[in-house]
């Protein structure tokens, strides 16, 4: 027997190398990245834009407004430290140029930790590869908190700089050995969403929030004067004029004919057209720019009928008058068709990153004395507080019902249906029913949040109660158990996971609950309030408000989420094997 | 007759079970069955699919209430033993409580009969190393194999101390090494402690090996061909099964059988 050794080691090794080597040139490439975007900031003066406008600079600025301040008029407790700041310099109100120096000495050590790692990591690569999966995470976590300190800036392209080398830093950990658990897996889908975020952002900005694909533009004469294109149009010289409504109906009827006289009108062998169809596109999607509201298309009369809709019309001879808003604006302007509109991700609608945090570090309502951090917090705790109840009530109200219908056919037969139909009607049309029987405050809130709750636990503790087999029933039949011993020790136990999947659902649904609840209730407390009045005002200003507002109350919503979940963890520690 | 009750562990004449009477799906699952079992015997219940036999034992357990007939367990009916906790059962299924570990399993039937939790303790613990497991007392139910979870399936039954241990095809789930050694254990369980057993199952060789009475039974309707008796000697090992006299009795068993339904039964047993 012949013995055959097969030699792993030179394929492999190379591979090893090649992917050092991408490990290194990766990192270089980020730590060029990371320099310039501090040697970026080393340059700026005080009273830059890049400092004024990042989130640290308005925190800044308004931390020294507030020092001006009398002392109980300080709320927040970001004030009261610059106070207490103040008054160990021995000042009556803190400079700004102190806090701005204090803020840019910041920024330096925080680049320079930056730094630091990355070089680390090279080292690392060759002689440590082990740390390297670390120090990857350790500095995209780092370079990650920075996307929501750097203002996006005409002419800075800081915030660009900072996409790179996060993305770079990303590929890197694409390619590092080493498993990712649970944490690091979490913590990298975080990073691409918000790396997508600026980066798709970036994008549509550079495609000017279109993507278009350019058609033809119309083909048409411009006569200086408008009996002139009336004059051609009537000879035959041409087959349609564009020109403004309003200067059209003054000379010509419309087409179809309407009420009022029209007689009197110069041009009675022509006509405009009053009913157009100005869509224009290729299924659906537009082509832009479309046909003016202002304009209508004059006609001869005996043609009218032809014609309705601009795309009839284009291609056709056309006549228009000079200088005026036809030509100008519409007809002279290129024409494409909008493959995709991009207009979601403009500032208004999605903010940077950067502006939502600085929405949370700053007042709600100018030199305020509570950031809304503060605000929102407070009102997230107030919101939460209702969901818990509502929770609570649910899902007692859900067992509950679950366990008689588990026990009873003739009642769920009964009752079920009014259970399910009961879910159906929606929950704003519920709620101000309740308000009005319970009165505006937190008990309808909570009531509201527990008609969310309940359904899922009723139905999942159905189904639980009645997943035992039928031998384990009879076993304990045969060991003379009464009906309570069997819900108690058979039962109720094999029901607890389906119970907790229902109160998982249902922790995040009575966090909607409350919300939507909180609207009726005119409940000025909450996040419902909060959200409402930041979603009235559809500006620069407010639409960040409206973000963080989100942020919160997605904040509320997975914290009640996980705590279930912690629960659920230990309560069924006995049950499934542990699947890796 | 009253000097006979203590002797007599089961006792069941003219037994009739019918399932939906009248409509068209009725099924006799049972008739005439006439069968007597002295206390300490160990008896298989053996026919193919559809011939009562499961029914005959539910019957017995008070589990299904027989359509007409006398019954009587220990001199009582069913339902009297049944509330004196005098059944212990082991369906195919374990049926462990994944929740619990082993031994709470075991001391389940404990706790809903009202034993404190020292004796609770004590008796399981008893059980477990009685079907020596007792290592594996803190362990879950998903950390054990097939033929542990039986085990501990039949400590279970066995820790409230029944006079009557009914099985449904324990060991059907399990592959043919564990299978037999489990025969064996359960014999050694038998001898040690002297219970009735009233054992089902669809393999001949399986019910030769282990009880001293085999009743077979035929279907449609569900009624008893013969009841034979199994004269070999105890205690039985792995040389019983070379046993000439076991070899016939697996024959005439299985011809039984044959008779009773048509070829296609014998098909269904395994090669002794």
């Amino acid at each position: 027997m012949t013995e055959v050794t097969i030699e792993l080691s030179d394929p492999d090794a190379r591979f090893q190398h090649m992917r050092k080597a991408t490990l290194l040139g990766l990192t270089l490439l980020a730590l060029a990245l990371a320099l310039s975007l501090w040697s970026s900031f080393g340059g700026l003066a005080l009273g830059d834009d890049a400092m004024l406008e990042s989130t640290l600079g308005r925190l800044a600025t308004w931390m020294a407004v507030q020092t001006e301040n009398d002392p109980d008029e300080i709320l927040s407790p970001w004030a009261r430290y610059a106070d207490n700041w103040a008054n160990d310099l021995g000042l009556e109100a803190l400079d700004v140029e102190i806090l701005y120096t204090a803020m840019r000495n910041l920024r330096s050590a925080y680049y320079g930790l930056i730094v630091v790692l990355l070089v680390y990591t090279l080292m690392a690569i060759v002689l440590r590869p082990r740390r390297v999966q670390s120090l990857y995470f350790v500095t995209i976590l780092l370079l990650d908190v920075l996307l929501f300190l750097i203002p996006s800036l005409e002419g800075h392209n800081a915030l660009s700089l900072l996409v790179y080398a996060i993305l770079t830093l990303l590929a890197a950990l694409a390619i590092t050995p080493g498993r990712i658990g649970r944490v690091l897996g979490f913590f990298l889908a975080l990073s691409f969403l918000l790396v997508g975020w600026e980066a798709s952002k970036a994008f549509a900005d550079s495609v000017k929030y279109k993507i278009l694909l350019p058609q033809a533009g119309w083909q048409y004469e411009a006569l200086p004067s408008m009996d002139e294109a009336l004059g051609a149009l009537e000879s035959g010289a041409v087959d349609y004029v564009i020109a403004d409504r309003k200067d059209l109906d003054d000379l010509m009827p419309p087409y179809p004919l309407d009420d009022d006289d029209a007689s009197n009108l110069p041009y009675q062998d022509l006509r405009y057209l009053a009913r157009l169809d100005r869509r224009e596109g290729l299924a659906f999607l537009p082509i832009a720019p479309a046909f003016p509201g202002r304009l209508s298309i004059a006609v001869r009369a005996e043609d009218a009928g032809k014609a309705s809709a601009v795309r009839d019309v284009f291609g056709g001879a056309i006549a228009t008058v000079e200088g005026e808003f036809a030509e100008e604006r519409f007809l002279s302007s290129p024409r494409n068709l909008v493959l995709l509109d991009l207009k979601i991700l403009n500032d208004l609608n999605l903010p940077h990153l950067q502006m939502i945090a600085e929405a949370f570090l700053q007042p709600a309502r100018r030199n305020g004395e509570l950031l809304l951090l503060r605000i929102l917090t407070d009102a997230g705790i107030y919101t939460l507080s209702e969901a818990i109840f509502g929770f609570a009530f649910g899902a007692a109200l859900g067992l509950v019902l679950g366990a008689i219908f588990a026990h009873s056919r003739l009642m769920e037969r009964g009752l079920l249906p009014y259970v399910v139909a009961s879910q159906t009607v929606p929950i704003l049309a519920i709620a101000p029913m309740v308000v009005i029987w319970l009165g505006a405050g937190q008990l309808s809130v909570a009531v509201i949040a527990a008609y969310l709750t309940f359904f899922p636990v009723t139905i999942n503790t159905l189904r639980g109660l009645q997943s035992p087999a039928a031998e384990q029933v009879e076993l304990m039949r045969s060991y003379a158990a009464s009906r309570w011993t069997i819900l108690w020790k058979l039962r109720l136990p094999a029901a607890l996971p389906y119970i907790f999947t229902a109160l998982k659902v249902s922790a995040t649904a009575s966090v909607v609950g409350a919300i939507i609840g909180e609207l009726p209730s005119g409940i000025g407390d909450g996040l419902g309030r909060a959200i409402l009045d930041f979603s009235s005002d559809y500006s620069l200003v407010s639409t960040p408000k409206l973000w963080a507002s989100i942020v919160m109350a997605a904040t509320v919503g997975i914290l009640f989420f996980v705590t279930v979940t912690l629960a659920e963890r230990f309560a069924l520690r006995g049950y499934v094997r542990e699947l890796d | 007759m009253v000097e006979d009750s203590r002797d007599i562990a089961i006792s069941a004449q003219g037994i009739n079970k019918v399932f939906n009477l009248g409509a068209d799906e009725e099924v006799i699952a049972l008739q005439d069955i006439n069968l007597e079992v002295e206390a300490g015997e160990f008896i298989s219940l053996i026919g193919p699919s559809g011939c009562g036999k499961s029914t005959l034992m539910r019957l017995v357990g008070d589990l299904l209430q027989p359509s007409s007939g006398d019954l009587l367990v220990n001199g009582k009916s069913p339902r009297q033993s049944r509330l004196d906790r005098e059944y212990g059962m082991v369906f195919q299924a374990a049926t462990l409580y994944e929740w619990r570990s082993v031994t709470k399993n075991v001391q389940l039937p404990l706790e809903v009969m009202g034993y404190a939790s020292d004796e609770r303790q004590k008796r399981a613990q008893a059980m477990l190393e009685m079907v020596e497991l007792g290592a594996f007392a803190n362990h879950f139910p998903w950390q054990l194999s097939g033929g542990m979870q039986q085990r501990v399936s039949i400590a279970r039954a066995l820790a409230f101390d029944p006079s009557v241990l009914l099985m449904d095809e324990p060991f059907g789930a399990l592959d043919e090494f564990t299978r037999e050694r489990m025969n064996l254990e359960l014999l050694k369980i038998w001898d040690q402690t002297g219970k009735t057993i009233i054992f089902v199952t669809h393999s001949i060789s399986e019910a030769v090996f282990l009880s001293n009475r085999i009743v077979v039974m035929s279907p449609r309707p569900g009624r008893i061909t013969e009841i034979v008796d199994n004269t070999l000697p105890y205690p039985r090992d792995f040389s019983t099964r070379s046993d000439p006299a076991y070899i016939k009795l697996v024959a005439r068993v299985r011809d039984l059988l044959r008779d009773a339904i048509g070829s296609d039964a014998a098909q269904d047993d395994e090669v002794p």
